[in-house]
Parts: structure tokens; sequence; C-alpha cells
């Protein structure tokens, strides 16, 4: 695993003083030159996801950042030029809930509670999970710990490739917690209960209670770990709760209510069965993935094909996540979600679940330079993605 | 509830009866005959299960029920080349048994034979057998029907060797396995010619100290008096020196060796490629290979062997550089096309779930359950149109060895066809009618489950 910083600055010993300004000056160098250029990318059609599209456009790119986006825009001299032809040229996509670059386990699994367990120190930003996410046209992504303990830690956000020296977009975001039987696994009330091997909970009921119990006693007592609850229940921070059972969707609105939070449901696989009072709740919906075992999920819940058009009749802001993300808004489409619909949760939907709206989503100036090129209609099975730019680079580019 | 019981007397009487005895027209679609050019607004003519006329302003016979395809698109039923779903349970863990047969096993209600009507899928080869040596005799059926007597097509057609090492076997143990058996089997066969050569009635104990029954038995091939010795054939087990199966073992590998039936070699990594090409030299097998994604490192010599070629649902993947961390893109259609292979496809996973060896790999993307998809993916990086609807039509049916009667739409073939409501290689189709031998075996209209799925208050 590497660590955030540069890692050369690690090796002290290896590099003496000057050979190492001297490489740190190249490395800061190539990439702000880059930056420091006029773009214009023109392509057949630009989803801006910020009204109708664009047929044709153009995006200026300026230092990383999206300058103007319009049907015909005069082109500087001197700035350099990518015409797509027929291209198509979309926002970055955003992945709200991934595990991607989370290296050497996604959850302290020897504790029930661990809220202050970080995500970002166990990602590793070179992850070939990272890469391909890129490669698949992710810009930003979310990374939420895992699902092994009842509230397990505090979420990041990144872009999947950059620069190593920038900061995260958020280096520890929301509370992941859950209302699923994951935590249960592998808990059994057999031994004696004095035994170390006891471990709590041991059924979906101990989740939630367990759940209510840190929530109930944060508006008590402050201990570290509790400083991040209550940060929760002022509502200056998110709860990713996953849930896919449509008792645990119940049970995780319920939390809602008892605690005043701002609630993002992860998972939901069996969510069309109460979306009316999800869509009551007002609540966002991080779809995971469909697994190619359709109609099976975890838990053995049972889903159905068209579980995002369903959700999104009913009201409900639904992103997709668990990478493939163009490719899962392809079929989301066939099975009944509109277009426009589809292709907000994966850009302009995800930003605004995760607050990221000014930075992130759309192309609107102003807004990152996020942008995904690519051979044709999104939704034409044999489109491919042509190349993936993060702040104004592109990082990944088809071969 | 009443109903529903009625659907189902319906459906049963309506197929209970034999294979397409209707008349049957589709016209007014676009044709893709798959063996020639598209036919805009075509007629396929279907009489006793076969097709009768295919053309552009053909005469409609009075008899016929006409269903009408304007706007659709008419094409041949698609065929799986290799699947081992439809089973009631597959046998995964006696490792030699070539002499089972997977018609023993085929369970005609499994979910996995309506999904292929769904998809158009109107024949599959089920092979049973990856997580053994010499899985069991293979089928081709069609996929709808009652019983298997209904959906059977032709049985015994070959099976599977795994060159994956099974149990506690290495590579080393799992080829020796397999060549211990196919040797004892040829020289059974060898020893056989020679002795029913030289007289009718060989003497007991005659060659090489070994046993031959009364004359050549017609079925048995006069094995079972071989196992006076102790020989090789399943005996795999430590201490076991006999194993009572071995006299069939021989028998069922006897039709591998005279080049009778198709030796589905599963390949799962690159150095399992010449070895399978050896086997298949040596031994003179009539070989498939079934390739692992990894396989494609083994391009070259899969392309000079020219032996027939099945991939794995995996057609996409991702490698990376160890030194460098570079991510490369792998898309095996492409790579096989450039070399000059051609390819057909599977959508059931060889391996096991979960048995993936990246460990937490996420499941594969939706589109790897749809045949049609595999297709509409060559395509997306490169292979031709008119290629890549034959790679799920024609060809699977020339590597099983019945193009002469199915695989595309021509007078004389077998009526599998199938009716969508556009092109079969967009997301946006859907099968609208399979026809099996004549008979519509699927409707969309009527499908109750996919309305469930898609729209979860329907009922």
């Amino acid at each position: 695993m590497k660590p955030w910083t540069d890692t050369m600055t690690d090796n002290k010993n290896l590099w003496t003083q000057p050979w190492r300004s001297l490489l740190l000056t190249a490395l800061v160098l190539v990439p702000i030159t880059a930056q420091a250029e006029e773009l214009f990318i023109k392509a057949g059609r630009i989803y801006t996801l910020d009204g109708p599209p664009l047929s044709p456009g153009v995006v200026h790119v300026r230092d990383g950042k999206i300058v103007a986006v319009g049907p015909d825009l005069p082109i500087a001299s001197g700035s350099r030029f990518r015409d797509l032809g027929s291209g198509v040229l979309l926002p970055g996509f955003i992945d709200a809930a991934s595990s991607a670059g989370l290296e050497g386990g996604r959850a302290e699994s020897t504790v029930e509670v661990s809220p202050r367990l970080r995500a970002l120190d166990a990602v590793d930003p070179s992850s070939s999970a990272l890469r391909r996410l890129c490669h698949e046209g992710v810009t930003t992504v979310h990374i939420l710990p895992g699902t092994d303990n009842v509230i397990s830690g505090l979420s990041c956000i990144l872009k999947t490739l950059t620069d190593r020296r920038r900061q995260p977009l958020r280096a520890d975001y929301g509370l992941a917690i859950t209302t699923s039987s994951d935590p249960v696994e592998g808990n059994s009330s057999r031994n004696r209960p004095d035994s170390i091997y006891n471990r709590q909970p041991t059924n979906r009921m101990g989740v939630v209670w367990l759940l209510r119990s840190e929530f109930g006693l944060a508006t008590r007592t402050s201990t570290p770990d509790r400083a991040v609850l209550r940060e929760v229940l002022a509502g200056t921070r998110p709860v990713f709760c996953t849930s896919r059972l449509d008792t645990d969707l119940l049970a995780a609105l319920r939390l809602r209510e008892e605690y005043p939070m701002r609630l993002v449901l992860v998972g939901g696989q069996e969510a069309y069965r109460v979306r009316e009072q999800i869509a009551a709740a007002g609540v966002p919906l991080l779809l995971a993935r469909v697994s190619s075992q359709a109609g099976i999920g975890p838990e053995s819940t049972e889903t159905i094909l068209n579980l995002p058009g369903v959700l999104q009749q009913a009201g409900i802001p639904i992103c997709l996540t668990g990478g493939d993300l163009l490719e899962q808004a392809r079929w989301a489409v066939r099975f009944g979600l509109p277009r426009d619909a589809a292709l907000e949760a994966i850009t302009v939907q995800p930003a605004r679940v995760l607050q990221l709206e000014q930075r992130v989503g759309r192309i609107k100036p102003g807004l990152d330079a996020d942008l995904v090129a690519l051979s044709g209609d999104p939704f034409d099975c044999s489109t491919r993605i042509l190349w993936t730019m993060i702040d104004g680079i592109i990082r990944a580019e088809e071969p | 509830m009443r109903c529903h019981s009625f659907v189902v007397l319906l459906v049963l009487t309506s197929l209970s009866g034999a294979w397409g005895e209707e008349v049957l027209a589709i016209k007014g679609g676009k044709i893709l005959p798959v063996s020639g050019p598209p036919i805009e607004s075509g007629v396929v003519v279907i009489r006793n299960g076969k097709i009768e006329a295919v053309g552009k302003d053909l005469a409609i016979p009075p008899d016929a029920r006409v269903l009408d395809a304007t706007g659709k698109v008419v094409m041949p039923g698609l065929i799986e080349v290799h699947s081992s779903r439809g089973m009631d349970q597959t046998n995964e863990t006696n490792p030699i048994v070539p002499f089972l047969s997977v018609v023993d096993a085929i369970d005609p209600s499994q979910d996995y034979f309506e999904e292929c009507r769904r998809q158009g899928i109107t024949t599959a080869a089920i092979v049973p057998g990856n997580n053994t040596i010499f899985g069991g005799q293979a089928a081709i059926v069609r996929t709808a029907g009652q019983f298997l007597n209904e959906m059977l097509l032709k049985r015994d057609i070959g099976m599977k060797i795994s060159l994956r090492p099974t149990g506690d076997r290495n590579r080393m143990g799992q080829v020796a396995a397999i060549r211990r058996e196919l040797d004892a089997a040829r020289e059974a066969m060898t020893e056989r010619s020679r002795t029913s050569q030289a007289q009718p009635q060989p003497t007991p104990d005659a060659k090489g100290g070994n046993g031959s029954g009364p004359g050549p038995l017609a079925e048995s091939d006069d094995e079972d008096t071989q196992q006076r010795r102790p020989r090789p054939g399943g005996g795999d087990q430590a201490g076991q020196e006999t194993n009572p199966d071995a006299a069939l073992v021989r028998a069922a590998l006897a039709k591998l060796l005279k080049g009778e039936q198709i030796a589905f070699i599963y390949c799962e990594l690159p150095m399992d490629v010449p070895q399978a090409v050896r086997l298949v030299k040596e031994y003179k097998l009539r070989g498939v290979l079934v390739l692992a994604p990894a396989c494609h490192r083994a391009v070259k010599q899969v392309a000079a062997s020219g032996l027939p070629v099945v991939l794995e649902p995996t057609l996409v993947l991702w490698e990376s550089d160890p030194r460098t961390g570079e991510e490369k893109q792998i898309v095996l259609p492409k790579l096989y096309r450039d070399a000059g292979v051609p390819v057909t496809f599977t959508v059931t996973p060889t391996q096991p779930a979960g048995a993936g060896r990246g460990s937490g790999s996420q499941p594969p993307i939706l589109g790897t359950n749809f045949l049609w998809f595999q297709a509409a993916t060559a395509l997306k990086y490169g292979t031709p149109y008119d290629e890549a609807l034959r790679s799920i039509t024609l060809r699977p049916a020339e590597v099983l060895g019945i193009a002469d009667s199915r695989g595309s739409l021509e007078p004389g073939k077998a009526a599998d066809v199938v009716i969508l409501s556009g092109d079969p290689l967009k997301l946006d189709t859907w099968v609208e009618t399979t026809i099996i031998d004549g008979r519509v075996v699927y409707e969309r209209h009527n499908d109750r489950k996919i309305k469930a799925l898609l729209k979860p208050d329907a009922e």
C-alpha cells in the first residue's frame, strides 16, 4: 500500500537533496503545464446534464476546470483542439458506493462499532480497481467501509486517477452503518456468556438495537467515537446505511424517524416492495449493481429486473453504483428506466447525494473538467468509451 | 387460480403432441437467414416442423397459420454450443465417469430451458462435468419439452475432458490420469481387434496373459472379461486396485478414440492449450477447445491447432502489468479474430460459483447471461455483423455437427425460428416468438415471469 503523500519523500536516504528537489520540480511542472493549456473539445453531441443536450457542442477547458460550454464556441488561437466527430461527450461518471481501492479487508470485524475507522487509511490510490473504474468512465468514487460490523466507519470521496499530491475530495465524509444481517455472520450465542469469543449481535434485531443504543448514548455522553455520532444527529454528517431486504429498509427508515439524520440508503435490492415509504421519507437510494445471477442478490434478496425504473417512477432519487456504470445504465434503460434518468443516475444524481454538485456531475462552467468521450449513442451496446478526462487531463484512453 | 390451471392444461395438451404438425407462414419481417443475405419483408414457410421455403414474395399456403412479423426480424434459433446447466444435479465429484449420460440428469423443468426460450436459444449441447476428468456423455437437446424424449436431438455426442486439476491432484496428476485412461482404452481396442483378427474363438490367456471372452460381444466390446488383471479405470482412490467401472470407462472412451464423439477439452490456463493440442494429435480426438479467459495468451497455439473454440462468458477483461501497474484491456473476440480463430460463445460459467482466482472480483455484468450479448460484444470490438450473428447460430451448429439440419434458415432444415422486435444485437430488442421444429414454444405477450420482473404489481 502506498501512502497518500508522494512516495519519494519516504525514501530520504535513497535520494540526495539536490536529486530530490530536481525530481520533484520535474513532477510538479509536467501536470501544471498540461493544465495551463487552453483546450477545446468538439463533439457530435454533448449531454451536459444541465439542460437539453447540445448537438453538436464545444467544451472549453482551462486549468482543469470547465470554462464554457456551447453549441459553437470561438476557438482561441494556440489552444489545443480535439474533435470527436460524431462522438458523444458526457460528464465523468460518479460511483457513489464502491469498495474500489480498499486494500486488506473492508471493515474492523472484531468490534461492532468503529465510527472513527477511516476508509481513506486503507485506500491504495494506485490500486488496479481505481484504474479500471477510470477506464470505465468513472471519475469520482465514494469509497465506503464494509458491512461486517454495525457501525463500520467513515467514507471518503476521491477522483479515480489524479495527481498524488491533490487532496481527496472528502477525506472523512459519511458514516457507514448497516441494517443487514452481515454483522451477524459468524456470531453465535452458543458460547459461554463470559467468553471473549462472544460477539454481538446474533440476529437482525440485535443489529438495529445496537444502532439505536449507540445513537441513544451519543445524545447523553461524549467520547471521541460518539462525537462522530453526534455530528450525524446534528445533521452535519450523512449516514450511508446498507439495507437490502424490505424489512431492513424499513428498519433504517424507523431509525431515521427516531434519530433525525441525513440518511442515504445503500443496496436496496428489495426496495420496490417499500418504495412508497422510501419515497415519502425523501431518502435517496444508491442501488447495488445487478448481479448476473438475475433475481437473486446477497442475502437471497428477491430483486426485479426493472428495479431502477420502478423506483424512479415512485419518485425516489436513485444512483447506480458498483462499477460498470454505463453498462448498468444501458440495462436499466432496457428494463424500463427513461434514458435521461439513467444518465442522471450515474452523474448529477450521485453528485447531489454526495453534496458535490458544485464540483462534479455536470458539464457546466466552473465545475471540474471531468469528461467521458464515447464513440456514439451512450445507450447503444456497441458504443465504446474513448477516453476519460479528470481535472482536464486524459487519464485513461482506449488502446 | 382456475384460470391458471387452465393455462397449464392448455400448455400440457399443446406440448404433448409430436413436434410441429402445423403449417406456419411467417410474413412481413426482415429475414436474417445467416446462410445468405438479409431479405426485407420476406416469408418463411414451415411445414411438418421443417422449413419449406424462405424468400420474398412467396405464395402463402392456404392451410397455413400466418404469423405477421411486419416490422420485426426473423432469424434462426440461437445455439448454445456448450452448457453445463439444465441438469437436476451435476456430477462434479466422481472424476472418471465417461460412461454416465447427461440424458439421465436433464430436467426439462429447469429455469435454464425457460430462459433459453426467452432468449431465443432453441438448441443447446449439455456437457456435464468441469471439475472432473471425464465428465460423462453430452447430449444435444431442444430447449422445450415436457419430458426428455421430446427434447432430445442427439445423445452421446461427446464428453468433457478437463485439464484443470480436480480433487487434490496437481496438473501432472490430472494429465497422467487422462493419459492412463485413454491408453488403457486404446490398448483394449487394439487387443480386441488383434484377437478378433486372429481367430473368431480366441483361447483364454493367449497373449499377454490376458483373458478374452467367448467371442466378441455385440455391445460390451468384450471388456468385462479383461477385469481379471488390475487395470486403471477410475481406480483413483489409493489402495483400490480394480474398479468395477473400468470396462465401462474403456468402452466409453473407445468412442472418443474412434473419433465418433467430440472431446470438449477445457483449458483453464494458457499452459493447458498445448497440452490439449498434444492430446488431440496423439489420440486423434475430435477436439473442441473450451477456453477460460486467461488462455488468450496461447492464442497462437490455438490458431495453429485449427480446433474449434468455445469462449467462457467473460469476454472483456483487465490485466495489470505487475511491474508498471499499467492496466491493459483484453478483448477476447477481437484478439481471437485478429489471430484468425473463429469462436463460439457460452453463457454458462465453467468456473463454479465463487471459485474465481482473484478474490473480491465482482460478478460479471448482466450481459454475459445472454448469448446475443456475447455476439454484440464481438460486434462492438470490430467483428463484422454477419460474422457475429454466425457465431451464435451456424457456427455452433457446425461445431456440434448438426449444421445440416440447424443453424440457418434454409429449406429442408428444422424450423427453429426466432421472431424479434428488432435487430438481434441491439439492447432494446426483445424476443417476441420462439419456434422449435415448427412449434411455437415462447411468446413474449404470454411471458408472465418477465412481466412480473418488469412490473412488480402486474399480477
